[in-house]
């Protein structure tokens, strides 16, 4: 074997390694599998209420809560700037299939032309570049409205990730996968640890909500934060919480990690923007 | 006569220079400890704590507690070290957990 064929093997091996080892529809179907069976009573919309399947007390709250969601003023001004024209009159609703409407449910997705995962916030934020506009904070505030809106559009529409078969797709999803089942901080963590095999106990005050579902209820206005958030928001929180230096929004890594947990909940109706304690 | 001023001036000197060389080493552990952080952080991983003991031992230099500084710099090296073999080792050693295989 010469220096080229080398290479070339190595290449090959490199490119085709992850489609070997990885299959995200039969992870999908042992994670779900694993859920249904922890809660056999539980339908597909009670994985999205979370929290509140696991206490009366604070399901009434949260439904008291929604009689007048906390979120509106937010979703209405979400509505406003994303009807708003750029200075070259252009719109959002021109940088996305269906003019932006009922397509929130398919995001994260992965794009071949990038070769990487893209959130919703990541693409409003291009479509605003691409216009010759400033792009706007990540976390929270208008670029969370607008993906409020969006998401309030496909209110009812299942998650829907699609992980293609192409090695590129298939690595990020395998690098959300690892960042997801790896332990994290002083205290060895990891994201499982709290809501898969203790889903539905507590910690503290709070009763942990179940993986799946969970990214069906993003943006959503927590009480703690008195506004509206990014699910990569929570993340932060989260990852602060068990005492780990948090990644950066946005970054590969945290966009993998949601890909992965935003495919947890494939079939779950999203419930976006929705109300948390 | 002369005894009574030497003794202070000596005992003073040495302090001096026993001090300078603690600044020393807690500088140098700080540095080395502020590398090992960021390449734990750069590697995904990075403790919330490190980072209190960082900025404590880097004020503590600042007020001249050199003493103080080694310690909270050592235990920042010690902590960096910690989180970075533990996202080294989850990089290359993380499962599923038992209950899903």
């Amino acid at each position: 074997m010469n220096k080229h064929q080398l290479v070339l093997s190595l290449l090959i091996l490199t490119v085709a390694t992850p489609c070997a080892w990885a299959d995200p529809d039969s992870d999908l179907k042992k994670y779900q599998a694993f859920f249904t069976q922890r809660f056999p009573e539980f339908n597909s919309d009670d994985f999205a209420n979370g929290m509140y399947n696991f206490s009366k007390d604070k399901r009434s709250q949260y439904e008291d809560i929604m009689q007048f969601p906390p979120y509106i003023e937010a979703l209405e001004e979400g509505e406003a700037l994303f009807n708003s024209k750029f200075q070259n009159g252009k719109s959002y609703a021109d940088c996305f299939p269906n003019k932006g409407i009922g397509i929130a449910q398919t995001y994260p997705k992965f794009d071949e032309k990038r070769g990487k995962v893209v959130t919703l916030e990541a693409a409003i934020n291009h479509c605003r570049t691409n216009n010759g506009e400033k792009p706007l904070k990540y976390l929270k505030g208008n670029l969370v409205k607008i993906a409020a809106y969006m998401s309030d559009t496909s209110r009812g529409k299942p998650i829907q990730i699609t992980v293609p078969k192409d090695a590129r797709a298939i690595a990020a999803y395998e690098e959300g996968k690892r960042i997801y089942f790896s332990r994290r901080g002083p205290r060895e963590f990891a994201c499982y640890h709290c809501h898969w095999q203790t889903s539905g106990q507590r910690i503290r005050g709070n009763e942990l909500s179940p993986a799946i579902g969970q990214a069906a209820n993003f943006p959503v206005y927590r009480s703690k934060w008195g506004e509206l958030g990014s699910i990569q928001r929570r993340y932060k929180g989260c990852m602060k919480n068990v005492g780990s230096v948090p990644l950066k929004e946005q970054s590969d890594a945290m966009n993998n990690l949601q890909y992965f947990h935003t495919f947890l909940s494939n079939g779950v109706a999203l419930n976006a923007p929705n109300s948390r304690f | 006569m002369k005894k009574i001023f030497l003794v202070p001036l000596l005992s003073n000197l040495f302090w001096l220079s026993a001090n300078a060389a603690e600044n020393e080493d807690a500088t140098k552990a700080l540095k080395e400890a502020r590398v090992l952080f960021e390449k734990a952080v750069a590697n995904q991983g990075g403790w919330q704590s490190t980072i209190k003991l960082l900025k404590n031992a880097e004020l503590s230099l600042k007020k001249g507690k050199s003493a103080d500084a080694l310690s909270l710099a050592r235990k920042a090296k010690q902590e960096a070290q910690l989180s970075l073999a533990q996202t080294q080792r989850e990089r290359n050693n993380w499962s599923e957990p038992e209950y899903l295989k």
